[in-house]
């Protein structure tokens, strides 16, 4: 009998510190939800639950333990959510699947690292990799160059990138004494043909040889890509006034995203610093002149990235998230998110028509030619990735909108949306040689269409030239 | 939303209905309608119900024949009715231009079978001495919780019930106790089977796919392991909503699974494993034919061996009953053979050892870990009849190699000895935990707790990963 009271006592003091645990920790959370302006609901409700864990005290014994027990297996609960949620829900998990099918359908083995791994595996090698460098990231935190706030507009120069696996394997590249994806020396020679752009003008992620550069070298031997993956037009407005204004190539191809560049130009117009180069031609950053110091930058800053990368994937920092329940926390911000679907990024026809003058106006001073080319969204096309005929209705009045802005400009346009065959959905599988079933950049064959219809068009622009 | 919800929903709807009066007549329209309206939802297609219909009307004229002419009629009208059922279940040996060519509906027809064939061996035999009326006919064979996939219920336990005599009421522990099972289902089929079934179809990618031999052989290993458990949680899953339904309808439906996994040897497994069928075709396959074979022969030698023969066809007709492939076929050789081969080594043992020295081997616990292991081996091996068929086999087979396949069936039985010896002990552990003179694990505040945790699982895998859980394999059989 003594022994039975005994353990009712020793549960019953389980249960009070439980609920006055479970109290406090709730209140101290609404206190802190306060401080950082969590809605009032939010707030409201963690204020709630706490009050009641601490009224609960004032209840019977038994409904005490009740109590103490659903609170408990609600917490336990969170945390198995947080594991299955682990094991059904990988953000990288449905992209991976997808690559590794389309990699197998190509005949292609598929590299399963991760880009991480596989620059850790090519540093063992004593190969000095580095995953590629997005200067887009550093639109609200400019770099420190020297004590100078910079953006840099290309990567570190002369060093090995592993960027992109979309195709089983991989893309790999040297940079150039700019930090751009083009042969050694190439600056050294005339120009015939510079790229401005996003990752389209770098060519992810096929083998460099697919890349439209690549294939352009084929006519066009001088041909460069000042190309990085999130540069939308005032970034590459900047790269030709950075890079091209001493090297005057003969034509500027300015790759126009359909999937990304109104959404980077909207990006882009919040930058005080960028909008520099829109609001004034004489600005520069002398970035050719900096790329010693550049470098030492940007290599610190990505082998931060790196070290950051591995502390994310340490057992400490995984025993950290599970504790805290990042995943939980995660998807809760998602579901949030579906409930209130973010608005489609609006098209600013104005801004871009600024843009496109200035840079018209500064390739005509050397007397190059600027060229748009209208890079097609593969989810324009009916059954490919995310396809929806009100997404191919808004493409569709941006691209109108576009090539009003060029014939105003009287820039000449190479418009690649009839490049591909505009098939209903029911014949989706037709394009798949083009374009992969998941959101990505474009296939090898892809790449190929549109180069062959580029070098087409320069070559017919070249003879009515003459 | 997956097929788990809309059920528990229309279940729901059902429970509040019939539990509005306890009056039998309101309770046996309530589940009349029921079962209708759940008929319905299978097609819009009033032809496709034909077949159906007609099967059930067919079997219903078979009882009331066997019930007039007595034995005379049973063996003409047993044989038709299982003629019937292959010829609409278009097994693979008959010939297709004898087949009906439209799409009819077929979900519910082998459990519908069952109990038709049940009904009409036991009035023949008499012990079913009452009159069935067509309503209590149809109630039987078509109750929507057990259509699909069971559990196949005998019409006398049915007759028994007491929520349908109106002797049931609702109180708030019978409401606890079965939200509870139900919960516990869905978790099965919605979290845990789905959980299965993500991680196995990423497994049998990357097996298709890699050119690692490494990430091949644990893809493999995950590819045949995964499927048992996913198995298990679908069908035991779909069984516990279904069981926790019918207690609100004041049903006691029978058991289907009883901690298989822990079984201690497959002849065990299979007692503890879809136990509805296994034991449907005991009382009416494996104890007639054994009957039948120890009047023929009679010998207390040969006995043990009649068991080992019965075994072989009755397990083999699981097998085949489950598709009408030659995979099943196959499926079915292999369950027959475990199931004999079982029985001999049980017979041999005891005559080598005698039935203590047996008794004392198998009670040793490295022996049962062993044993337990290879029984999972064995069964999750046999399944690879069940979900693949001969060419996805030789794909498998040519992905792996001849080696590597069998390092993968090692690592099963290693794997599954380790992990299932583990476990039971850690059960033991726990159950050894006392509250009150129960199993502490028993005690409300144990299931409070239990039942809060798996609830905000639930709540939260459904939530937040939006995934659909699969449907319920056994609703193709």
């Amino acid at each position: 009998m003594r022994e039975k009271s005994r353990v009712h006592g020793r549960l019953l003091f389980a249960a009070n510190t439980l609920l006055i645990l479970a109290g406090l920790a709730l209140l101290a959370l609404a206190a802190y939800f306060t401080h950082i302006h969590k809605p009032l609901y939010v707030r409201g409700g963690l204020i709630a639950f706490g009050i009641g864990c601490l009224a609960l005290l004032a209840l019977r014994p038994a409904i005490r333990v009740l109590a103490a027990s659903v609170i408990f297996g609600a917490f336990a609960g969170l945390y198995a959510t947080e594991l299955t949620s682990r094991a059904l829900y990988n953000d990288d998990l449905p992209l991976q699947r997808e690559v590794r099918q389309a990699a197998f359908t190509a005949g292609v083995p598929y590299d399963p690292r991760t880009r991480l791994e596989a620059i850790l595996d090519y540093r063992d090698q004593g190969v000095d990799a580095y995953p590629p460098f997005y200067p887009y990231l550093l639109l609200d935190a400019p770099l420190k160059v020297e004590g100078r706030a910079t953006i840099p507009l290309g990567g570190h120069s002369d060093v090995f990138v592993v960027a992109c696996n979309e195709g089983g394997q991989y893309l790999t590249y040297d940079t150039d004494e700019h930090g751009f994806p083009n042969p050694k020396g190439i600056w050294g020679n005339p120009i015939d043909i510079a790229m401005v752009g996003d990752s389209n003008a770098v060519g992810e992620c096929v083998p460099p040889p697919d890349s439209l550069a690549g294939q352009l070298r084929g006519a066009f031997p001088s041909t460069v890509t000042l190309g990085a993956g999130g540069h939308g037009p005032i970034f590459a407005l900047a790269s030709i006034r950075e890079y091209l204004r001493q090297a005057r190539p003969k034509r500027v191809l300015w790759i126009y995203s359909e999937s990304h560049s109104p959404q980077y130009l909207n990006i882009e117009s919040h930058s005080p610093f960028l909008l520099r180069y829109l609001d004034d031609p004489a600005f520069s950053q002398h970035l050719v002149d900096e790329q010693p110091a550049l470098d030492t930058a940007i290599t610190k800053y990505v082998d931060n990235g790196i070290r950051d990368e591995l502390r994310a994937h340490s057992w400490r920092t995984t025993l950290r998230n599970f504790i805290l329940l990042k995943n939980v926390r995660t998807l809760g911000f998602e579901f949030r998110a579906r409930l209130r679907p973010a608005k489609p990024e609006e098209f600013n026809p104005q801004l871009f028509e600024r843009v496109m003058g200035e840079a018209s106006k500064e390739v005509s001073a050397w007397g190059g030619e600027l060229t748009l080319v209208y890079w097609p969204d593969a989810a324009r096309y009916p059954g490919i990735a995310n396809y929806t005929p009100a997404l191919r209705s808004r493409h569709d009045a941006n691209r109108q909108k576009v090539l009003d802005v060029a014939s105003r400009l009287g820039i000449k346009v190479i418009d690649l949306t009839t490049a591909f065959p505009d098939l209903p959905a029911s014949r989706a599988a037709e394009n798949s040689r083009y374009f992969y079933s998941f959101p990505a950049h474009y296939t090898p064959e892809g790449y190929r269409v549109v180069g062959r219809v580029i070098l087409s068009a320069l070559q017919n622009q070249s003879r009515s030239g003459q | 939303m997956d097929a788990a919800f809309p059920f528990l929903i229309f279940s729901a709807v059902v429970v509040v209905a019939y539990n509005l009066s306890r009056s039998s007549a309101w309770r046996q329209l309530v589940l009349t309608l029921a079962n209708l309206i759940f008929l319905a939802t299978f097609s819009l297609q009033p032809k496709s119900y034909l077949p159906l219909v007609a099967f059930l009307i067919f079997g219903y004229v078979g009882v009331e024949l066997i019930r007039a002419y007595g034995r005379f009629a049973s063996w003409p009208v047993i044989t038709a009715t299982i003629v019937a059922f292959i010829w609409l279940k278009k097994y693979s040996f008959l010939p297709s231009s004898s087949f009906l060519h439209f799409l009819y509906v077929t979900i519910g027809l082998s459990y519908i079978f069952f109990r038709v064939l049940h009904l009409q061996i036991d009035i023949s035999s008499g012990e079913i001495p009452e009159g069935i009326s067509p309503l209590t006919y149809f109630n039987y064979t078509c109750n929507f919780a057990t259509l699909v996939s069971g559990p196949i219920q005998l019409f006398q336990d049915f007759k028994a019930q007491p929520g349908l005599s109106g002797e049931s009421t609702l109180s708030l522990p019978v409401i606890l106790g079965a939200g509870e099972r139900i919960l516990r289902g869905v978790i099965k089929t919605n979290v845990l089977a789905l959980a299965a079934a993500r991680m196995r179809d990423n497994a049998m990618d990357t097996l298709l796919t890699s050119s690692h031999s490494d990430e091949k052989l644990w893809a493999g290993f995950l590819v045949f392991t995964l499927y048992s458990i996913f198995l298990y949680c679908n069908f035991s899953g779909y069984i516990d909503i279904v069981i926790g339904v019918g207690q609100l309808l004041g049903f006691e439906l029978p058991e289907n699974f009883n901690r298989p996994f822990s079984a201690r040897n497959f002849l065990d497994f299979w007692g503890q494993w879809h136990m509805t069928l296994s034991n449907w075709l005991k009382r009416y396959v494996f104890n007639p034919m054994m009957l039948i074979l120890m009047r023929r022969f009679p010998s207390v030698t040969l006995e043990p061996f009649w068991a080992v023969l019965a075994y072989f066809v009755t397990f083999c007709l699981i097998g085949i009953w489950h598709g009408q492939t030659s995979e099943f076929l196959f499926y079915g050789l292999l369950l027959g053979l475990g199931m004999s081969l079982n029985k001999l080594y049980q017979i041999l043992l005891t005559k080598w050892l005698g039935r203590q020295g047996y008794k004392r081997l198998a009670a040793r616990p490295f022996y049962r870990a062993l044993a337990r292991g290879l029984t999972f081996t064995y069964f999750t091996f046999s399944l690879v009849w069940f979900w693949s068929t001969w060419k996805q086999m030789a794909v498998l087979y040519s992905r792996l190699g001849a080696r590597e396949m069998l390092e993968v069936w090692l690592a099963i039985f290693v794997a599954a000895t380790i992990i299932l010896a583990a476990w039971e002990a850690v059960r033991e552990r726990l159950l050894a935990v006392q509250w009150e003179g129960s199993p502490a694990l028993d005690s409300w505040y144990a299931r409070a707790a239990w039942s809060s945790g798996l609830a905000v699982l639930l709540l939260g895998v459904t939530l937040l990963t939006r995934q659909s859980a699969p449907d319920v394999v056994y609703k193709a059989f």
